[in-house]
């Protein structure tokens, strides 16, 4: 089985990895069977990184930072020299961070609470992308409740801790722990990103809020949203529809001149939370994409953003799946296989590789992955014309 | 003889060129020789002017039209650049005196954390009422002649940002946005506003109106000042140690 998901990953993940430059000096970490986690794994070519794979038959793998020298050598190098000098800007976005505002599930997956993923990604995609400039994104789903994201730019991947954490606040709207109860606080003037932002919340707040997680449906809950409005304001109008009572209360905050504690709940109950993770900086590591999830099965495949209204979590294939669809007998292909005879046993062997996936439910997922890896290898084409153009001049 | 005169003029040349701003970041060391009397006398000059600018920030309001009388008038008195962009030989050995004085001090200055912290404060309260003083057009030249790639945004740029621009900095009115520059830097530059989101961002860059863009460019300042005196520290100031001059004016200083 595990065979299996070697050569998908490899080939799958191994064009990212390698398009992220520096190969040799990138760490990868295994975790191993037994729960074993090995740090500072690097390769000098992408066949040496499947050989070790096949040895070792990793359960997880992720991803780490390019660094000054070799990972597997850093015991070696003098210390304080040895230092990550650059990581792609990644997020971490997981459901069990909304614990306080969700009432549809507590340790269980279900598909109420989906649309807090749909949220993140169209407020966070946009940002990313519109303020910060960044073109090279990766939306990953991380095989059970969460997301991650993969910022992949050059200028990204150079961002210092500092820097990074910078851009961490700045998407940062719900703050606080567990002893802040009103964790979303806006005031005059409303920043831009904050009107795209609610934008986004308010076209999902009504049916995922009201209707999915019932927000308004007892009075626990209902308590809940009372703790975040004036306290001059103690029930809720009384009204038998939830949308109705919703829309009323609205127009009670316009009136009273009580200004955004109507947006302010809607945040609280839907802006992103971005996981602290982020602002670990440079040495962190992050699972690689399309690997399997230990709890579930499933792989961590990228999420096409053309179609993200209908990602289904419960869709993504699992392992199993994959196993048995690579099972299937491929009649099809002996006449190919026949004709390839000549070639070199290495290409018949990527040949098959890439059959292998396409017969399988990842070649959808393949499908998104591609694009990403091709703008971003033209975009470092461009990178180095023009470098050489300047060189030219001289 | 003939070799002598020539590197004079090359030398002459590219003081030309160092000195063809009011204001500089003090990037480049002077390289000429100089005689001892007016090596104490710029250092004593500029030590005053110093102490001048730390008194005065304590005792007015920075940017304050007493503040700004009593500074105007040290620097004219001592001969330091003044805010009219005068050419002419006077001119220029005001810029002179402004750029070797800076270097004395520094040498005097970098031995201790104390003696630095006082002297990169000083120099930032001046850099910053110097750089204030600048027309608009000035202070563009010399961010790009300092390599800060800020630059301007088109009157129809803010124009069409105006609503924006208003939404995301503090203070800033319409009135401001038409009258004033704002200035285009890449976000990394402009972080503590980025981080408190107290600034525009677009594809990138920070639009920052003027009134902000001093803190960046004073920030900027700090950073390599600072950097510049760990390195006179550890090159060898101590060398100058036994040196009377030096020995003389932190004696002067307490």
């Amino acid at each position: 089985i595990l065979r299996y998901i070697e050569n998908q990953y490899f080939f799958n993940i191994l064009p990212l990895a390698v398009s992220k430059n520096y190969f040799q000096n990138r760490e990868f970490s295994f975790t191993l069977k037994d729960g074993i986690y090995v740090r500072y794994q690097s390769f000098a070519t992408q066949n040496e990184l499947e050989k070790e794979m096949q040895k070792m038959v990793p359960y997880k793998i992720d991803i780490g930072a390019v660094y000054s020298h070799r990972p597997s050598q850093h015991n070696t190098v003098k210390s304080g020299t040895f230092q990550a000098l650059e990581k792609e800007l990644v997020f971490d976005i997981d459901m069990t961070d909304y614990d306080d505002v969700r009432r549809c599930c507590s340790y269980t997956d279900c598909w109420k609470c989906w649309t807090l993923m749909t949220i993140a990604i169209r407020i966070l995609d946009r940002a990313l992308l519109k303020d910060f400039g960044f073109h090279h994104l990766l939306w990953v789903y991380s095989g059970r409740r969460g997301l991650h994201c993969w910022v992949c730019d050059d200028a990204a991947r150079k961002l210092s801790v500092v820097a990074r954490s910078a851009v961490a606040e700045y998407l940062s709207l719900v703050k606080g722990g567990e002893e802040t109860v009103r964790k979303v606080v806006l005031s005059d003037p409303i920043h831009p990103f904050i009107n795209h932002s609610l934008s986004v919340v308010e076209h999902y707040f009504q049916q995922y809020a009201i209707v999915d997680q019932d927000i308004l449906g007892s009075k626990e809950s209902v308590d809940k949203v009372l703790a975040l409005l004036p306290e001059d304001i103690l029930s809720f109008p009384d009204e038998k529809d939830p949308m109705k009572q919703w829309d009323q209360l609205c127009d009670l905050v316009e009136r009273k001149k009580v200004k955004y504690f109507d947006k302010e709940i809607m945040l609280q109950y839907c802006y992103p939370r971005l996981d602290i993770n982020v602002r670990k900086g440079v040495n962190h590591l992050l699972k690689s994409p399309f690997s399997v999830h230990p709890k579930t099965g499933r792989i961590s495949v990228p999420i096409d953003l053309k179609e993200l209204n209908m990602f289904d979590p419960f869709e993504v294939p699992t392992i199993s799946l994959i196993c048995e669809e690579l099972e299937r007998p491929r009649a099809d292909e002996a006449e190919e296989d026949d004709m390839k005879d000549q070639e070199n046993e290495q290409e018949a062997g990527e040949r098959r590789r890439i059959r292998d996936y396409k017969r399988t439910s990842l070649a959808k997922y393949a499908k998104v992955f591609d694009p990403f890896l091709e703008a971003m290898a033209r975009s470092r084409k461009g990178e180095m014309l023009k470098k050489s153009d300047l060189q030219k001049d001289f | 003889m003939q070799f002598l005169g020539r590197r004079k003029k090359l030398i002459g040349n590219f003081q030309n060129d160092l000195y063809d701003q009011c204001l500089q970041f003090y990037g480049q060391p002077p390289l000429e020789n100089i005689s001892l009397s007016e090596f104490e006398s710029f250092a004593v000059e500029r030590l005053k002017l110093l102490k001048t600018v730390e008194n005065v920030g304590v005792s007015c309001v920075k940017n304050s039209e007493r503040y700004t009388k009593k500074l105007d008038a040290e620097i004219s008195s001592l001969n330091f650049p003044h805010r009219a962009e005068l050419g002419g030989i006077s001119e220029y050995e005001k810029r002179r005196k402004d750029h070797i004085s800076h270097f004395i001090l520094r040498l005097a200055y970098c031995q201790t954390e104390d003696l630095r912290r006082w002297f990169i404060q000083q120099e930032m309260d001046l850099f910053r009422y110097r750089f204030n003083c600048l027309h608009s057009k000035h202070k563009t030249d010399f961010l790009h002649k300092n390599n800060l790639k800020y630059e301007t945004v088109s009157a129809e740029e803010k124009k069409n940002l105006k609503d924006k621009l208003i939404a995301s900095s503090y203070g800033l009115s319409g009135t401001k946005v038409e009258e004033h520059d704002v200035y285009k830097v890449p976000f990394q530059d402009a972080l503590d506003l980025v981080r408190t989101r107290k600034v525009y961002l677009l594809a990138g860059n920070a639009y920052i109106p003027h009134h902000e863009i001093v803190t960046i460019v004073l920030n900027d300042f700090r950073t390599r000042l600072s950097k510049a005196l760990a390195v006179s520290n550890k090159i060898g100031a101590h060398h100058l140690h036994g040196e009377m001059n030096v020995v003389n004016f932190k004696g002067r200083h307490y």
